[in-house]
């Protein structure tokens, strides 16, 4: 499973620091030219995973190959690797134009470095302030002038470290859609770091859900959302329900605390007995007040799967985010809380009944760990 | 990072080593080989003929020449009313010592108070002073306290204008202490001034918050944060004012010698076994006090980061808060500060232009200048000095620098290599420069046969190689902090771009500190200019004597006028010499560890 040439490739790689184990036995391969997002929660070990493909942690077991050669020992400037780091890492006592010249002079390109500085400065649309020192630049400023600098020796693989966390919200979502619009132009192999997983959904051709130093899944973004492989990717990546019951003989199949049931999707083959964890999605379940009105206010009470496709269980609504598009509605189904993700004009409140097709329940896989990685390319 | 360094590094380090066991470890080690020897064979006889002579041990002599007489000799003592006992030489130097030491922290106390926890103008100011006893050679403090408070000094002067004095201290253990606190005071001071700066506001008001006093948070939250800084102080202050040497030499003389004026002598009088054996008792004393001290500071855990500091209240607000007594003791308390600190200072360069009768003059700075001063075989010559000063620094730097980088280099690594380099920077404070002095007089000026050649360092070699051993702690001290400050994510980035690991030190972090590092060449050059202790016994003819010997020689020497006039004159150029130095340190600036 090993790129022939391009890419990435991670083998077994386990890191120690001391005591602690960041990563563990964690292999990975990247395609040459693809966007690949590692996310999870801080302290998962997703920056140690970049760093030592970056050269700069060593592993402790595992080998790193970048374009098809062995790197595992090499010094990080012999990599071929531009890293872009949280803090951006501009170095003070250099203008922009310096800073972006500065790995130039390790490196042979064709053409000569004043262009090619031009070029990148072009590229971050930041000609204007190339002669600022770091601190005259703004947050987002700096993020571009760190592309550029790590974009300038023409790397093999680029590694992006957090690298909008610094920033506000709409920044943020402007800068990525830059990020990425640079990274397909230059069809670059592209490691990416994040925390946010909606950050990692919107950006990423691929996406590792990285927990506790271990590889979660591998998917593409729809593949990880939509079919999470476990609970932990269920309950990190979006918001979501996640139920966990028992494969029962009659009625629905799934027993949820022996107060509750569910049906079992049909494609499953879970015999009678074993224990099962299910999640719905919040925007596939629809709520309408009990009386029968929907909530929604389109006056149908007819699902459009027809009435006896429809999954429906009556609960009481606790608490109403306003999102703007949409109510997030946290409700209660018996004692057990469930949101409800709805784009109804007013929002529910009282007794509502909640309706969901019944496959809009996906099966997550029992153990902690996955048996095989989804949506894998 | 750094699984690869480079071998620029490795040859740095294995330079400064060399440097180190040449100039450092292997003369001091001769004194203490010196000390257990005798013609060659291991013996205790000299250290047993040191500690069981009552000159040098008084009482305690018997512990050594008599150890089985020592209870019933307790028990005579306590029958007679426990009298008072002397305890020779090395008690009297631990006596001055703990005196210096109580009355450094008295004096420097409420400064830290009023300077933590009041603002007024000038404070920051007052603040980085407290750096210039560091770079102020002990030499020209104590030509300053004779100009203040010798006989015809500006305090015998002030006094008599309200009818009062004059009062005798030339020779007193008093001005040695009051000189001791000169120097050290500001230490308390400023290690003080910084814990309590450090206290975070937050944790003072949570305790206010849950029911705490004013003087019960300062007692529960602020005191144990100052307490650390305080010992810190103190243990380095005995250990300074134990080794102690111009001051007590200028200002106490033989009277009042401690065990560094006697080595001192020792050597002058060429009695070298004697001298290494005092030298080794003590070095070892030094020794093991901060070593038991850093045992210490290294289990206690730093406060984290502070967030906020406690505000500070305006020292005057309005005139009626003039009459507050808090206030009051301030005052009085600046006053006592202006004249133990100021007034040296302001006498010395006062006295450098005026005659004994108050009259304007020029002639100590002709003086001076005057190359072909016609003055007695054996005296030394003004102009030279001067000169000598200025090329020994310059030397110094040419070794200091490189050889602080590398130390600070390896100690911002962390690990091993990180306490090593600590170990490295402590030993220098630990050993006096007496103590190397003398042992590079035996291992490099009288010569060192290796490998059938006969290997000698003399003159200004000798000297440039001491004063660089002294002075590369500061570089150090200076610089790593700085260092440290360095994201790490800057070298990281420039690796990724292509940088080897020597490059980004040329490239990224030198460039960075280097604030710290023109503050650390400063201090390398006031350490430089200032030494007295090494350079003394260094300095075998007049022609390689520098500022801080002639001073010395002019103090002692009345013969070229009845007063201190050229001494002050000399003084004065070296106060202007070290001030550019602590100008640069505190404009140019970087945190000093």
């Amino acid at each position: 499973m090993t790129s022939a040439d391009g890419g990435v490739d991670v083998d077994e790689l386990t890191v120690r620091f001391g005591d602690v184990e960041a990563l563990t036995d964690v292999s990975l391969s990247i395609d040459d030219g693809e966007f690949f997002t590692l996310v999870g929660p801080s302290g998962c070990g997703k920056t140690t995973l970049l760093r030592t493909v970056a050269g700069l942690e060593a592993p402790t077991a595992g080998r790193v190959r970048i374009d098809g050669r062995d790197a595992t020992d090499e010094p990080p400037e012999e990599r071929g690797v531009g890293v872009v780091f949280q803090n951006y890492a501009l170095f003070p006592h250099m203008t922009a134009r310096e800073n972006v010249a500065y790995g130039l002079q390790f490196h042979d390109l064709p053409e000569p470095d004043d262009q090619r500085v031009t070029e990148l400065l072009d590229l971050v649309d930041l000609t204007s302030v190339a002669d600022r020192e770091p601190d005259q630049l703004s947050g987002g400023q700096k993020q571009r002038i760190a592309l550029a600098r790590a974009l300038a020796p023409k790397p093999d693989v680029l590694l992006l470290d957090e690298p909008l966390s610094a920033l506000d919200a709409s920044l943020r979502k402007r800068l990525r859609v830059q990020i990425r619009s640079i990274q397909r132009d230059l069809d670059i192999t592209t490691v990416y770091v994040t925390h946010d997983q909606a950050e990692a959904l919107a950006i990423s051709d691929r996406v590792a859900v990285v927990r506790d130093g271990r590889i979660e899944q591998v998917g593409t973004p729809e593949g990880v959302y939509r079919e999470p492989a476990t609970r932990f990717v269920a309950e990190f990546v979006g918001d979501n329900n996640v139920f966990d019951g028992v494969v029962t003989g009659t009625g629905d199949r799934i027993s949820v605390d022996g107060t509750a049931t569910l049906p079992l999707p049909a494609e499953t083959d879970l015999s009678t007995g074993a224990s099962v964890t299910v999640s719905v999605r919040p925007e596939a379940i629809s709520v309408q007040d009990r009386d029968g009105a929907q909530a929604d206010g389109h006056g149908s009470t007819v699902d459009e799967r027809g009435p006896g496709a429809a999954v429906t269980r009556s609960a009481t609504v606790e608490t109403v985010e306003y999102l703007g598009d949409a109510y997030r509605v946290h409700c209660r189904w018996d004692d057990r809380p469930i949101t409800v993700k709805t784009d109804s004009a007013s929002p529910p409140e009282g007794a509502v009944s909640l309706g969901f097709a019944p496959d809009a329940i996906h099966v997550l896989s029992n153990g902690d760990r996955p048996a095989a990685t989804g949506g894998e390319r | 990072m750094g699984r690869r360094d480079g071998w620029a590094l490795w040859v740095g380090v294995a330079a400064t080593l060399a440097t180190l066991v040449v100039v450092f470890y292997y003369p001091v080690g001769r004194v203490f080989a010196d000390a257990v020897a005798v013609d060659g064979q291991l013996s205790l006889a000299p250290i047993r003929s040191v500690l069981g002579d009552p000159f040098y041990t008084g009482a305690a002599h018997t512990l050594v020449t008599d150890p089985a007489a020592v209870p019933s000799g307790v028990v005579e003592w306590l029958a007679a009313g426990a009298p008072a006992v002397e305890f020779g030489l090395f008690g009297f130097t631990a006596y001055q010592a703990l005196l210096s030491t109580l009355v450094s922290v008295l004096v420097g106390l409420p400064g830290a108070y009023v300077l933590s926890r009041f603002e007024f103008p000038g404070r920051r100011f007052l603040r980085s002073v407290t750096i210039l006893p560091f770079v102020l050679p002990s030499i020209l403090v104590a030509v300053g306290f004779l100009a203040m408070f010798g006989r015809t000094g500006l305090f015998n002067d002030l006094l008599g204008a309200v009818g009062l004095g004059p009062v005798e201290l030339t020779f007193t253990l008093e001005i040695v202490v009051l000189a001791h606190a000169f120097y050290n005071a500001p230490l308390v001071t400023r290690l003080v001034t910084a814990a309590w700066e450090s206290v975070d506001a937050d944790r003072v008001e949570t305790a206010r918050t849950l029911g705490a006093s004013p003087v019960r948070a300062f007692r529960d939250v602020t005191l144990p944060q100052l307490l650390p800084a305080l010992a810190t102080a103190a243990v380095l202050t005995f250990v300074f004012t134990f080794m102690s040497f111009p001051i007590v030499l200028a200002l106490g003389g033989l009277e009042l010698a401690t065990v560094e004026v006697w080595l001192f002598a020792r050597v002058q009088s060429l009695d070298l076994t004697e001298a290494a054996t005092l030298g080794a008792i003590e070095t070892a004393l030094s020794l093991g006090l901060l070593y038991v001290y850093l045992r210490y500071e290294a289990r206690r855990t730093e406060p984290g980061g502070a967030s906020r500091g406690l505000s500070r209240r305006p020292l005057v607000d309005g005139v009626r808060s003039l009459v507050d007594p808090l206030r009051l003791a301030v005052f009085a308390y600046g006053a006592v500060v202006l004249v133990l600190f100021a007034g040296p200072l302001v006498s010395l360069v006062v006295e450098s232009v005026t005659t004994p009768a108050g009259q304007p003059t020029g002639d100590y700075y002709a003086f001076l200048l005057a190359r072909q001063a016609s003055t007695a075989s054996g005296t030394v010559r003004p102009f030279p000095a001067v000169v000598n000063s200025l090329l020994f620094g310059a030397g110094t730097l040419l070794v200091a620098i490189p050889m602080g980088i590398v130390v600070a280099v390896v100690a911002t690594r962390g690990g091993r290599g990180s306490r090593a380099a600590e170990a490295l920077l402590t030993a220098p404070l630990a050993v006096s420069g007496i103590v190397l002095g003398l042992g590079m007089l035996q291992a490099l000026v009288f010569g060192t046969t290796l490998f059938g050649q006969r290997l000698t360092v003399t003159g200004p070699v000798a000297i440039v190689a001491a004063h660089a051993v002294a002075a590369y702690p500061f570089v150090s001290r200076t610089v790593t902090p700085a260092l440290r400050s360095v994201d790490d994510s800057l070298g990281e980035a420039a690796r990724s771009l292509g940088a080897d690991r020597a490059t980004v030190l040329a490239d990224v972090e030198l460039p960075l500190v280097a604030p710290a590092l023109v503050a650390g060449a400063a201090f390398a050059f006031a350490i430089s200019v200032g030494e007295f202790d090494s350079t003394v016994l260094l300095s075998t003819g007049v022609d390689t004597a520098t500022m801080p010997v002639a001073l010395e020689r002019y103090v002692g020497d009345r013969s070229l006028g009845p007063n201190l006039g050229p001494a002050t004159a000399m003084g004065t150029v070296l106060l202007a010499v070290t001030t550019v130095s602590f100008v640069l340190i505190d404009r140019v600036g970087g945190r000093w560890e």
